[in-house]
């Protein structure tokens, strides 16, 4: 199977390239420049603060920062759960409202139905890896043996 | 379950951060071992019993209690 693994502080940069992708698209669906130049603004600031906090020596900062050990990755995927439960929650919310208000709905229910498939898929992956029994094992994980 | 990590650190007179560093784990992960909050994974308690030059059964004690 074919790994993607990401390491670095990439939490930033895709912050970074998000933000900026949302505020072109909100610029230029307006035909206005204010829109872009304060959409950017917010994005780098965000990126700053995120580089910042990934800088810093608490769990925060090693999760952003991508250089958790083994209890940070635990807490890193049960963030990941919750983020993603409320992802599932707010793309249901917003397709409900969307749908009664008669206005494009189908963006959410794309993010709805794409998180589920991918839940299903990531539990047939994961399932297979040779590395599933005993403790969570992740090769995010950097270690220094003694 | 009880660990004796606090006590043989201490023995050693090391800090938490010189032992998270010896161990590859955060410092953050050390106090919660040390607190009893993180059970931590079989190879991560090897890595402490042989650190520490002892069985991992002395180490770590699943019948009592923290």
């Amino acid at each position: 199977m074919t790994r993607i693994r990401l390491s670095g502080p990439w939490t930033p940069v895709f912050a970074g390239v998000g933000g900026s992708a949302i505020s072109l698209a909100v610029g230029l669906g307006q035909g206005k420049w204010e829109p872009i130049v304060i959409g950017e603004v917010v994005t780098a600031m965000a990126v700053i603060a995120l580089c910042f906090v990934g800088a810093q020596d608490t769990d925060v900062g090693a999760v952003l920062a991508r250089r958790a050990d083994e209890r940070q990755v635990i807490i890193r995927m049960k963030a990941s759960r919750v983020a993603a439960v409320v992802g599932v929650l707010a793309s249901v919310v917003a397709c409900v409202i969307a749908a009664a208000r008669n206005s494009t709905y189908w963006p959410f229910e794309v993010i709805y139905i794409a998180m589920g498939v991918s839940y299903l898929v990531s539990i047939a992956i994961y399932g297979a890896a040779p590395k599933s029994a005993g403790a969570v094992v992740d090769d995010d994980a950097d270690h220094v043996d003694p | 379950m009880r660990n004796r990590v606090r006590e043989e650190r201490v023995r050693r007179e090391l800090s938490q951060a010189q032992l998270a560093g010896a161990l590859g784990v955060s410092r953050q992960t050390v106090i919660s071992i040390e607190s009893g909050r993180y059970l931590p994974s079989l190879p991560l308690a090897f890595r402490i019993a042989r650190f520490f030059g002892m069985s991992i059964d002395t180490m770590f004690d699943p019948d009592e209690e923290e």
